[in-house]
């Protein structure tokens, strides 16, 4: 499943291919490496 | 084992599988699945008849296939109990039996073909685990050979050949011509320290048990050659040093650099190796008899499964987690349950012996106390507010909530498994739970303490007690600089940060919240920062319902060695914290208590209409 992801510390907007069981999995921003990073459904912005 | 099996107070079972694990410290109900031998093991003398006339031959899996077995069969050489079992995937039937030549020539008429497995339940006070290890499969590693070139060999397989009582009654010989090998290479690191394929980690034992095997060779063929390639050699412990540099003065030739390549001359067999010697930085070539690869250590396969039914949790590697890896070494994060051996990480005999030990002596402890002396800091239900939903029993990391939903007796918290995360208590929606010394009130406190003066100058942080907090400290000691702003207040877990503490730091002016635990994985409180990050999806959703950027709420998680992350997440707050405007901050205030009034009306309607006698 594709999850749209943004990092609330540098604002970087990505997907990443997310099953199950990534759900309990630490999100780290690929560009910050900042842990907060939020996941978006389709319609948030 | 011999030892263990003849000990009036130890009762082992073999062939055994643990199915199910109930209760908690003092009072586990294990659950136990025995197999069938399909032979009395009391009576058997092992007297090997059965498997004289057992028509059923199939490879010997002690002996790494190198010999057979029947199906009528004693596992290793002495197995406890000595007593044959028979292998009824391989037997030849017995619905309806199809040859019955072992049930006529045990004298003692011990084979009965009709036995069914048996589950037996335990009551225990403590658990020792100690699952053991697997090792890795080189197949992958094509490079290599391995099941390409017959020659090539796992330092697993190499040892059986090697062994007294092994196949070949300890005469090395090579697989292919059963020949004397005059020329050895071993391979060190297969599948061990890589990113690419294998596992990540050192498994601890690779080395020394070439260097235990070059000597093992040198001694019965003085003549032989043998080349180790290696990465590095990790030589540590009492002796070890002394071991390699007899190795060394033996002959035996050590050179820095895997081999990219191992091919095979199809006539005579033997391999050939292409490696970098990286201390002379050249390109060498070494023709062999046999090569062995020193295979690393992994976890057990079945690990997974033990440990989702024992309730641990496992690192990224697979191996176990210990509750602290330097203050509780042996013990499991769920109170009672103890480590022995390669189920925490790869280890040698002596440090398994050492651990197991300190298992057993912690058992022990445990047992003749007959009490538990367990932390101040535990969840208590407040009966009178509790609805029975039944979340608090379900976020329990450790299973220490009963809650019969559909009788709606109430949540029962049991003191003795209760570790004292609060996560129970962050996700009652009905405050029925309270955290001993990290209650409601006493965290509220701090937080309008932090916030009494100038907030809007201020960055509060919940940090946990064992990560996060730990971080700082060691930011503090290294003398690392950070901004002064921050606030910091030490809970138990992450997962104890209610969200009614983030909401009043918001309503009383801070204009950044940071919420930081152990790393996923790394939880002292086993999966409890899961809780933790699911808080905080559903709070970033919450917040900018509200109007209130999710940006002002920050999660980052920090371990305990992170000194100079935990100062850099601090400058990154600080930053931004100045872009929040106290137009934003008043917004947020306003937001807050408008939500505020809206469930205390949502709550009203809510017992207006409620039956009465509820």
């Amino acid at each position: 499943m594709e999850q749209k992801l943004k990092c609330l510390r540098c604002g970087y907007e990505y997907t990443a291919r997310m099953e199950a069981k990534d759900i309990a999995a630490e999100r780290v921003c690929p560009r910050c490496q900042s842990n907060s990073v939020r996941r978006l459904s389709s319609e948030k912005k | 084992m011999t030892d263990a099996g003849r000990h009036p107070r130890i009762k082992l079972m073999t062939l055994s599988e643990v199915e199910e694990v109930s209760g908690y410290i003092g009072n586990f109900r294990v659950k136990v699945r025995q197999r069938a031998r399909y032979v009395n093991e009391k009576e058997c003398t092992a007297c090997a008849k059965c498997a004289e006339v057992c028509p059923v031959v199939v490879p010997d899996e002690f002996q790494q296939g190198f010999s057979s077995r029947k199906a009528a069969y004693i596992p290793h050489p002495q197995a406890v109990p000595s007593a044959y079992l028979i292998d009824m995937e391989h037997c030849l039937g017995n619905n309806p039996v199809a040859c019955n030549k072992c049930m006529d020539a045990c004298e003692k008429q011990c084979i009965n073909l009709n036995m069914e497995d048996s589950q037996v339940e335990l009551n225990v006070g403590a658990i020792i685990v100690a699952t053991g290890m697997a090792v890795y499969d080189p197949t992958a590693l094509d490079e290599y050979g391995y099941t390409r070139f017959e020659n090539v060999v796992t330092t697993l397989e190499f040892e059986r050949l090697i062994c007294g009582s092994g196949p070949t009654d300890g005469h090395l010989v090579r697989p292919s011509d059963r020949q004397v090998p005059r020329r050895i290479g071993f391979i060190q690191c297969v599948g061990s320290r890589t990113q690419n394929r294998g596992n990540p980690y050192c498994s601890n034992v690779c080395c020394m048990n070439t260097v235990k095997d070059t000597l093992l060779i040198k001694e019965h063929y003085p003549d032989a050659e043998i080349y180790v390639f290696y990465m590095d050699l990790r030589a540590f412990g009492k002796g070890f040093e002394d071991l390699l540099n007899r190795s060394r003065e033996a002959g035996v030739h050590y050179i820095r650099g895997l081999p990219g390549m191992v091919t095979e001359d199809a006539e005579t067999r033997n391999l050939r190796l292409k490696v970098e010697n990286t201390t002379t930085a050249r390109l060498e070539e070494y023709d062999l008899d046999m090569v062995v690869l020193s295979v690393g250590l992994q976890p057990a396969e079945d690990l997974k499964s033990l440990a989702s039914r024992l309730n641990l949790s496992q690192t990224s590697d697979g191996f176990v987690q210990e509750s602290h890896p330097k203050l509780r070494p042996v013990d499991a994060p769920t109170p009672g349950i103890y480590f022995a051996g390669c189920v925490e990480s790869p280890k040698d005999v002596k440090d398994s012996v050492t651990q197991a030990g300190a298992a057993a002596a912690r058992s022990a402890i445990l047992l003749n106390a007959g009490v538990v002396k367990s932390e101040a800091i535990k969840a208590v239900v407040d009966q009178a507010r509790c609805t029975s939903c039944g979340v608090c029993a379900r976020v329990c990391p450790y299973g220490a909530i009963r809650v019969d939903v559909k009788a709606k007796t109430g949540a029962q918290v049991i003191t003795a498994a209760c570790a004292g995360c609060g996560t129970c208590a962050a996700e009652c929606r009905f405050d029925a739970i309270t955290m001993q010394h990290f209650t409601d009130a006493q965290v509220l406190a701090q937080v309008d303490a932090a916030l009494e003066e100038k907030p809007e100058e201020k960055v509060l942080a919940f940090l946990c007690n064992w990560c996060s907090y730990a971080g700082g400290d060691l930011a503090g000691t290294s003398r690392l600089k950070y901004p002064a702003s921050t606030r910091f207040i030490r809970v138990m877990c992450s997962g104890r940060v209610d969200e009614s503490f983030i909401l009043r730091a918001f309503e009383k002016g801070a204009p950044v919240v940071l919420l930081s635990g152990c790393h996923i994985g790394d939880c002292h409180y086993i999966s409890a920062n899961h809780w933790t990050m699911r808080r905080a999806d559903r709070m970033w959703d919450r917040l900018e319902e509200m109007g209130i950027r999710p940006e002002r709420l920050q999660l980052e998680w920090i371990s305990s060695a992170e000194g100079a992350r935990f100062a850099d997440v601090m400058r990154g707050l600080e930053e931004i914290r100045q872009k929040v405007t106290p137009q934003e901050i008043e917004q947020g205030k306003k937001a807050i208590a408008e939500y505020r009034s809206r469930k205390a009306k949502d709550a009203g309607k809510e017992k207006e209409a409620e039956p009465a006698e509820v």
